[in-house]
């Protein structure tokens, strides 16, 4: 399997959510209303920016409050990197955009569950 | 005759002269043609018949030039000529029936109902006097002119749905007094023109007479301006004339004792003239229409120039003018190098302006106006009244004759044109057919006219009076060059335009090239035409600046070879993302590393051409930089067009090799080798993932690109890697994405916009996202995947874009906060659509122009607010980085400033040529004499430089154009078509419709005169051959093509569909409710039509301008409601002015009463 | 006013350059720097048989001097 997905799967990673430019109301929209979002690894070599299908089922947002830019959200999602499906989670400082998150292989989690 | 001496002869024949000209000095072998014109020879021939009662041929005068020659050829004919019978009398108009308009008075009767405010036909003259002025003895003498002349005291009514002349018989007009002393004393020359200028403008109400204004302003104790103001309804030049002489003869005689007597009453008044033309002209028109008709076959009927604002139903009168002399030293000039080639100083100016027409618009084959009396009878010849028709005047450019034999030939145009004077403007192009737009004038929108300067000369006895100039703020015409001669030697010219139309600096530069061009000709007149330059020195270096575009740029590396560096740098980041689907730069760079060893292992490298028969994927791009990586150039094959043309395109191609997917295997074109990189995946990631370092030279082949061929064999762009390189590092420099941006990959990898959207942000390490396959004709989807991706920069062709703006709602608004850039290439950008831009999306927009041959585009423009309003499409700027672009005219020479040329490219743009046929390429990659040894490629666009350097591009000089962005050669298209068994000819042509659209439309004649084939199948058949967009909307069949009398195809005379259904011949749709067959019903009246149908056209049926007030006016009387004039024009069907008609009616019905209501609908029999 | 390249009636001249590009140019225009006259004055339809013969690898010199000899 891709080695980049190896490698932000074995720990946590820093993670950015969206970037400057997006508004929290645009981000808010992006999370819930688009359900796709982009987020950002930027410890890799070149920086991966991923968009992530949001998993509503999974993703806490009741902790944030985007009118104010403030608080903590858990955002889960999934998506295929280098034909590797894998399920990302994050938890982002809402303010600061920034957090930390974590990839894993969705085959794997599969059948782990199984 | 025989009775006189030849001296007599000569001496008669002098006098005559003297008298024509008003040269009272002139000897008997002065040149005619020193001072007159073929204008004025028509009225001294006409005098010399008369006197000697021979019909001395007009050719005559041209040929001798002088009185002595012409007496001498009279009195030395060998057989008397034929007697000229003295001209029957006009009779006079018969009193019971209403008096008609002449033909030139109905069309200006037409003009002031269209616009009664406007001033243009308001006639000034303006006198500054000098001297104790009676202003009594002065109004007497006005009085005297008016009661005199019947025309000046003429009133236009309506007598039901015509109007006619009303004469009324005791009118003064009085003389309006007036101290402005202490005004003018203030303002001075300044004030007192502005002053003059707002009494000028006053409308006048044709329903009143006199039809002219007089006033006497003091200035001064001594000083006064006098103002006549005659409406040209009345009067024209030659009137103009002869009322001063009334009036300073007028004047005399109040003035003094005794003085002159009365003129002798006239032989007979203007309505009889009016009936008489009706009467001559109606009885005999054919001959003189047949000439016109024959004159002008096949003569444009849409206005050459080019406008710097639209024309429209906006464009009023509103004018301005430029001055400029002709010292007598460039005068005497003139006349002389006129003489040298024997034609008249008139002719020679006119030839200039002609000249000046053809080079300036381009245009082989125009039609200008110029002015003549039109006094076909003796008896008019003092009389006061609107004579005066416009003569159509047409040449034809031919770059190769001598300016001589052009002046010549001009000169013999216009002498046609004089023996037939007499057929009215309007009745010539009533036959033309020219009567149905607005917007422009019909016909003739440039007039050319010499005036004489006897033709306003007041003489007040006692008093100094000089002539005044003040314009009336008005243009007649588009353009109007005058020039007149006066004493001194001095010749004015005036250049008066339309200020609505033209800038000042455009009319300056226009006036400036035509004093070039007659400087060069009265340099030497014997050159050929196109030879006359018009660019000075000190343009052309600006030109030259303008192409100063070099900078350095990774000259020496492939286009993947770059993007291997980013995967070197970066191999984390994401390179392409499709939904969710994503692939960082590493894992792309090792697939098209292994898909480039399976390449090359069978045999693809350096000079080879693999195709990739894929929709958009992630797959996709990792096949293009494996082909790439191979040594190969790509091929893109659609795999939504036709195998057939895949095929054809493969091999043509040479190529052996094509990657694709397992889903199109149907697609695929038989090919040696065939990767499928899902289905073969296993054999593909066996190789080795380091790249096999093939050995690229940036000259080598980047892409292989084909496009549509005129013959109907489509053409293989053969695209270099330098060429691409420079295309996307200039991308970079000026759009400068950032690594992990995101780009919008929308655009038909067969479409080579495509290229920018794949390998720019691949070299700049940004992201590229997909949209699904086949979405990307959807605006709303594309939005979305722009939303959705957070793309900053989309590539869009105008018809897209339009669609585009149509469908963003304030939902995708916000959410395209990322977005910076929208890029337009690929059609003509109309102002409408960048304000429409500028409405709802963010970030700049941005126009493009170029070719595939030359690395996709080569210039741009950055739109900004003033692009809104350009007439025509909005510029396509500079060229970029390392391109040069040249507007070139028939001789190869660069052109100036606002002329047409030919669109040439030059620079590292430049593709080797197309693939395996160096016929072609040798034809359009041609030498360049800008940069020595190198070439340029010839576009086949035409366009013109603004002052700033800045392109605008016009349009084709052949047959290809766009369909939503993609080139079609219309040739191919035919060629294909005739390929059905059951066509024997075919020709397709474009659209467009109001709302802009472009359809094709496919003309065909069917084989061995069977029915032909059903429209269905021959649009199926195109369909196997040809992509989607080449496929014709209509199908229409003919029994022939209708010819011009060169044999070839009459494109006008072409039968137009309609709306959604094909027909093999127009139909005819009966009327249908009330109001539809009322209006049919008048129609049918006015028009003398039988059937009406829904979807005639009121001007092909027969109907002009004049017929449209009468239209009007009976409407208001059947239905009670006001149709507009305008109206008319803009909706010349049944059904659409049923439908206006029925709105109208809607809304005054609401305020009647019902039994108002029922007593209408009984009346129109509803 | 149409393109002097596209007159079926007109003369013309083959052209080739350093390159070994070759080119049509119509024969009443000046020769431009650094091309070489290499068939003509004739009509089109014979100078364009002319280039279609003789200019049979479209390859600029350049690149073919820079490659040729090396498997690729």
């Amino acid at each position: 399997m891709s080695e980049l997905v190896k490698r932000l799967s074995e720990s946590d990673n820093p993670v950015v959510l969206g970037d400057a430019s997006l508004s929290g109301a645009e981000l808010y929209a992006r999370i819930t209303r688009l359900r796709t979002v982009p987020l950002t690894f930027p410890g890799t070599r070149g920086g991966t920016t991923l968009d992530l299908a949001v998993d509503a089922g999974r993703t806490v947002l009741d902790t944030a409050d985007f009118t104010a830019g403030t608080g903590r959200l858990h955002i889960e999602g999934t998506l295929t990197l280098n034909r590797v499906p894998v399920r990302c989670t994050a938890d982002i400082d809402l303010a600061s955009r920034a957090g930390t998150g974590r990839m894993s292989d969705a085959r794997q989690a599969r059948q782990e569950t199984a | 005759m025989s009775s006189m001496t030849a001296e007599a002869v000569r001496a008669r024949m002098t006098a005559l002269f003297r008298d024509v000209l008003d040269q009272p000095e002139l000897a008997a072998d002065g040149d005619f043609f020193d001072h007159g014109d073929s204008l004025l020879a028509a009225r001294l021939i006409m005098r010399v018949r008369v006197e000697f009662g021979q019909e001395v041929p007009l050719a005559w005068i041209f040929e001798g030039r002088t009185a002595a020659a012409l007496a001498d050829r009279l009195t030395g004919a060998d057989t008397e000529l034929p007697r000229a019978a003295a001209p029957p009398p006009i009779p006079r108009a018969d009193g019971q029936r209403p008096l008609r308009l002449s033909h030139a008075q109905e069309r200006l009767w037409f003009l002031n109902q269209l616009d009664p405010d406007d001033p243009a036909y308001n006639e000034p003259l303006v006198y500054r006097v000098r001297g104790p002025l009676d202003t009594a003895a002065l109004r007497t003498a006005l009085r005297r002119v008016v009661d005199r002349h019947e025309a000046l005291r003429t009133t236009f009514v309506l007598d039901g749905d015509a109007p006619v002349l009303c004469v009324l018989e005791d009118v003064d007009p009085g003389l309006d007094t007036r101290d402005l002393r202490e005004e003018y004393a203030e303002g001075g020359d300044a004030w007192l023109r502005g002053f003059l200028r707002a009494e000028i403008r006053r409308p006048f109400d044709l329903t009143a007479a006199p039809l002219v204004r007089a006033h006497a302003f003091r200035l001064g104790e001594d000083a006064w301006a006098l103002l006549f103001t005659l409406h040209h309804i009345a009067t024209d030049g030659w009137s103009n004339s002869l009322f001063l002489d009334e009036i300073s003869s007028g004047y005399r005689q109040a003035a003094g004792p005794g003085g002159t007597p009365l003129p002798e009453p006239l032989p007979v008044r203007f309505s009889d003239f009016a009936q008489w033309e009706r009467d001559t002209v109606s009885g005999n028109p054919e001959s003189g229409l047949r000439f016109w008709e024959e004159e002008l076959r096949g003569a444009p009927l849409a206005p050459a120039l080019r406008t710097d604002t639209p024309r429209g139903s906006g464009t009023t009168t509103l004018g301005d003018a430029l001055l400029y002399d002709l010292d007598a030293a460039r005068a005497g000039r003139l006349a002389e190098t006129a003489r040298r080639c024997g034609v008249s100083t008139y002719s020679l100016s006119l030839a200039v302006f002609t000249l000046l027409m053809h080079r300036w618009t381009g245009e082989a084959d125009i039609v200008v106006g110029t002015p003549v009396a039109n006094r076909p009878h003796p008896d008019l010849d003092r009389l006061i009244g609107f004579f005066v028709n416009t003569l159509p005047v047409r040449s034809t450019y031919e770059g190769r004759e001598t300016f001589a034999s052009y002046a010549a030939r001009i000169e013999a145009t216009v002498r046609r044109a004089v023996e037939h004077e007499r057929v009215p403007f309007d009745r010539i192009v009533g036959r033309l057919g020219g009567g149905g737009q607005s917007g422009h004038q019909p016909l003739a929108q440039v007039v050319f006219a010499f005036q004489n300067d006897f033709d306003r000369r007041l003489a007040l006895e006692g008093l100094d009076v000089e002539f005044f100039p003040v314009p009336n703020g008005s243009a007649r015409f588009e353009m109007t060059m005058f020039m007149a001669q006066v004493p001194g030697g001095v010749i004015e010219c005036e250049l008066e335009y339309n200020t609505d139309l033209f800038a000042p600096e455009t009319a300056e530069r226009f006036f400036a090239v035509y004093r070039t061009l007659m400087d060069g000709v009265l340099d030497d007149p014997h050159r050929a035409l196109a030879e006359y330059g018009l660019v000075s020195h000190d343009e052309h270096l600006r030109l030259r600046g303008w192409n100063a575009t070099d900078r350095p740029f990774p000259a020496d590396r492939c286009l993947h070879e770059l993007i291997e560096e980013r995967a070197a740098s970066d191999p984390d980041a994401v390179a392409v993302v499709h939904g969710h689907e994503h692939l960082d730069y590493g894992a792309l760079d090792a697939w098209a590393n292994r898909l480039a060893r399976h390449l090359r292992a069978r045999g693809a490298g350096a000079d080879t051409v693999v195709g990739i028969c894929m929709d958009r994927s992630v797959e996709m791009v990792a096949g293009l930089l494996g082909i790439l990586k191979a040594g190969a150039a790509y091929l893109p094959l659609d795999p939504g067009s036709p195998r057939n043309r895949l095929g054809t395109i493969a091999r043509d191609a040479g190529s052996h090799w094509c990657l694709t997917l397992e889903r199109h295997r149907d697609s695929v074109p038989e090919v040696e080798h065939t990767v499928f990189l899902d289905s073969d995946r296993e054999a593909i990631e066996a190789h080795d993932a380091t790249s096999p370092a093939a050995v690229v030279h940036p000259d080598d082949l980047v892409s292989v690109y084909y496009t549509s061929g005129s013959t109907g064999r489509p053409k293989g762009v053969a695209n270099t890697h330098r060429g691409w390189v420079n295309r996307m590092a200039f991308m970079q420099r000026l759009h400068g994405l950032r690594p992990g941006e995101t780009v919008l990959h929308k655009t038909t990898l067969s479409f080579d916009d495509s290229a920018l959207e794949i390998f720019w942000p691949l070299m700049a390490g940004g992201r590229i996202a997909l949209i699904d396959p086949g979405l990307h004709r959807d605006p709303g989807e594309i939005l979305d995947a722009a939303v959705r991706s957070r793309t900053v920069h989309l590539q869009v062709v105008p018809s897209m874009l339009a669609m585009m703006v149509d469908h963003v709602d304030p939902g995708h608004r916000e959410l395209l906060s990322a977005l910076r850039t929208t890029v337009s290439s690929g059609e003509a950008l109309s102002g409408e659509l960048v304000r429409r831009h500028h409405e709802v999306l963010p970030g700049a927009l941005h126009n493009t122009w170029g070719a595939t041959e030359v690395s996709i585009d080569s210039t741009t423009h950055t739109c900004t607010a003033a692009d809104v309003d350009t007439a025509g499409a909005v510029s396509v700027g500079l060229p970029f980085d390392n391109n040069q672009i040249h507007v070139l005219d028939g001789l190869h020479r660069e052109v100036p400033v606002g002329v047409v040329g030919d669109l040439y490219i030059g620079g590292t743009g430049l593709a080797r040529g197309y693939l395996g046929d160096p016929a072609k390429t040798a034809a359009a990659f041609v030498p360049s004499p800008y940069a020595p040894g190198e070439r340029m490629y010839r576009t086949g666009d035409r366009g013109y430089r603004r002052p700033d350097g800045t392109l605008m591009f016009v349009g084709r000089s052949d047959h290809q154009v766009k369909i939503r962005g993609m080139r079609v050669e219309l040739g191919e298209i035919d060629a294909v078509l005739t390929r059905h068994p059951g066509v024997k000819e075919a020709l397709t042509v474009v659209q467009e419709t109001a709302s802009g659209l472009k359809r094709l439309v496919a003309y065909v004649v069917a084989d061995g005169g069977s029915s032909g084939p059903a429209p269905e199948t021959v649009r199926a058949h195109v369909a196997a051959y040809l992509p989607d967009y080449m496929v014709p909307s209509f199908v229409l069949l003919l029994d022939a093509f209708p010819l011009t009398p060169n044999g070839k195809v009459d494109r006008k005379a072409l039968p137009e569909p309609d709306r959604l259904r094909d027909y093999s011949e127009l139909a005819f749709v009966p009327p249908e409710g009330p109001v539809q067959e009322n209006l049919a019903e008048i129609w049918g009246d006015i028009l003398g039509v039988d059937k009406v149908g829904v979807l005639d056209n009121f001007f092909t049926l027969g109907g002009h301008s004049l017929v449209a007030t009468r239209l009007v006016s009976r409407v208001r009387r059947r239905f009670g409601v006001d149709l507009r004039l305008q109206d008319v024009f803009g909706m010349p069907t049944i059904t659409a002015m049923g439908d206006e008609v029925e709105r109208l009616l809607a809304e005054r019905v609401n305020s009647m009463t019902e039994d108002e209501v029922r007593e209408l609908f009984e009346q129109l029999g509803g | 006013m149409s393109n002097p390249f596209e007159d079926t009636d007109g003369t013309f001249y083959v052209l080739v350059n350093a390159e070994g590009q070759h080119s049509l140019w119509p024969a009443f225009a000046e020769v431009p720097a650094g091309w070489e006259t290499v068939h003509g004055e004739a009509d089109r339809e014979s100078c364009l048989r002319y280039v279609e013969e003789s200019w049979t690898d479209m390859r600029p010199r350049t690149l073919i001097e820079a490659t040729d000899g090396n498997p690729r």
